[in-house]
């Protein structure tokens, strides 16, 4: 049988290897030329020197593939020099956004057989798959599922989405969005920083990684809201800020840099940059649960969970809601799960036992264990359409096997 | 060499892939057939998300069906929290005769001077001014 790839290609990072090996590699979805090099990186920004002003350009627009010539250059990154496939030999198993919109499936299949000449491929929702990851991985253990059945909770990069599922399929009807994802989120803190502290206008990168060291949920924000009002420390960090010349990854203030930062400058004012983060840290994940807060009219994710449950048979609501799967990067906030479920408890019908699963190692790669799955099981190999078929018939009739 | 027979650097000297990355670095790299001739390419449509979006006309879609317009998420139905007109902060109270919100009896020492246009005019910040025919 050939090598097939398995590539969780989401807005916010590509989860890639092929299916026989036994994890994927993870690489940002975006291209981007730092300062003081002469070309550009796509895929890996850990090896960037100088990541002041460092702006990625990304194939994603709200969550769906549109610029196919970028993405383009970053799968041949990933194949070519890290992965080390050939695309000719070998079947591409890709993710693609639920609902697709006929211009980004189109755009997606001429990628992978007119400009890489794929083997064969098959497209399929990422929230699918780590359902059918979470499913096997909690196969014949206690917490498994009655009939592969339960809900995905997806915050992805782009919107959070609450997917039901039963028996491997996904519900379509069911399926709800809320506009808010992590690169809404790290916007927001990109804005109160630069309000309240230092301008981080032009340093989205910076601010990602600011948001994945400082912020987290809290269990009751107006309290710690106004425990935060009443003394400063309670909540108030430093986080220094690279320069690109003594410091290179921005860092949260330690016991050291109180003594080393400004060591060595003669004017303390062209020591490295040091913003002040305080309550900021737990009212930007909040908005996960009041998107309210920022005017969008959309209910919070406990309330979208419920919105969900409500589009499908009713005497499915109890087996989706003791089995919700929370997925994506922002589920990886500390305290997001916790808060999550008792905000669950609180709007779901009292006579409905909730589980919440969620595994901090599994949340990024879950999709693409599911697409492993898929592999193994020899599904694949039924549902995929190859080249051939592709070149004969286009696109859209061949498109309907993945249904079957 | 004779004649004008193509010769590829590559195939005298030992260049891993490594190497040629180094050497194209930042350019496309191209995945080329290695057999047959390669299909005719089509040229690729640029396009943005709000130019897909705008086209793709939801509403005119089978409305039972679930389409990328349809599934937003509804507005939550918890109770609208209410915040005072002057402040913004919470409020507790709302006066009956201007049906301005307040939150302290300072605000409401403020509100007993305002004009009635000026009350008109907060009112309308959230939409709640009464417009005469």
């Amino acid at each position: 049988m050939a090598t097939v790839v398995v590539v969780d290609n989401g807005a916010g990072t590509v989860k890639a290897e092929s299916a026989s090996a036994e994890g994927p590699l993870r690489f940002t979805n975006a291209a981007g030329k730092s300062r003081g090099e002469s070309f550009t990186r796509y895929g890996d920004f850990s090896q960037v020197k100088d990541i002041t002003g460092l702006a990625l350009r990304r194939p994603h627009e709200r969550g769906y593939l549109c610029n196919a010539d970028l993405e383009k250059e970053i799968w041949s990154f990933i194949f070519k020099s890290r992965l080390r496939i050939s695309p000719r030999e070998s079947g591409l198993l890709v993710t693609e956004p639920l609902l697709n919109l006929p211009a980004c499936q189109a755009a997606a299949e001429q990628l992978v057989f007119e400009d890489f000449g794929f083997h064969s491929y098959y497209a399929c929702s990422s929230q699918q798959l780590a359902a059918r990851g979470h499913f096997e991985a909690s196969r014949g253990s206690s917490d498994a599922s009655a009939a592969d059945t339960g809900l995905v909770v997806d915050l992805g990069h782009s919107f959070t989405s609450a997917v039901p599922v039963f028996d491997n399929r996904v519900l379509n009807y069911g399926v709800r969005r809320l506009d808010f994802g992590g690169k809404a989120a790290t916007n927001l803190l990109k804005e109160v920083v630069s309000y309240r502290s230092l301008n981080v206008m032009n340093e989205p990168y910076i601010v990602e990684i600011m948001k994945e060291d400082t912020c987290f949920v809290s269990q009751d924000a107006v309290n710690d809201l106004r425990a935060a009002q009443q003394s400063k420390k309670s909540f108030s960090l430093d986080y220094v800020l690279p320069d690109g010349m003594t410091v290179f990854r921005p860092r949260v203030k330690t016991e050291e840099d109180n003594e080393n930062l400004t060591k060595g400058f003669k004017n303390p004012r062209h020591a490295p940059q040091v913003a002040c983060l305080t309550h900021e840290r737990f009212m930007v994940p909040e908005v996960y649960f009041n998107p309210s807060d920022v005017g969008l009219n959309q209910a919070g994710i406990a309330e979208l969970v419920l919105q969900s449950c409500e589009c499908v048979d009713p005497i499915l609501q109890p087996l989706l809601l003791s089995n919700v799967l929370l997925v994506g990067g922002g589920s990886l906030l500390p305290g997001l799960v916790d808060r999550f479920r008792t905000e669950l408890r609180k709007v779901a019908p009292i006579d409905c036992p909730i589980n919440v699963w969620h595994s901090p190692e599994r949340a990024i790669t879950s999709a693409w264990f599911g697409g492993k799955a898929v592999v193994d099981s020899g599904e694949y190999a039924s549902k995929a359409m190859t080249r051939q078929e592709y070149q004969e018939h286009g696109c859209d009739p061949t498109r309907r096997k993945f249904i079957s | 060499m004779v004649g004008n027979e193509v010769v590829r650097l590559e195939d005298y000297l030992a260049v891993t892939d490594e190497d040629a990355d180094r050497r194209f670095k930042g350019k496309s790299v191209e995945v080329k057939a290695t057999g047959g001739s390669p299909p005719a390419k089509k040229k690729r449509k640029k396009f943005t998300m709000k130019k897909v979006l705008d086209s793709s006309s939801f509403d005119k879609m089978a409305p039972g069906k679930a389409n990328w317009g349809n599934i937003e998420v509804g507005p939550s139905i918890a109770p609208k929290k209410k915040y005072s007109d002057i402040s913004g902060l919470e409020a507790t109270y709302t006066d009956p005769k201007t049906k301005l919100r307040y939150a302290t009896v300072e605000e409401y020492k403020q509100l007993k001077n305002m004009s009635h246009e000026v009350v008109q005019a907060t009112l309308s910040l959230r939409g709640a001014n009464v417009v005469i025919r």
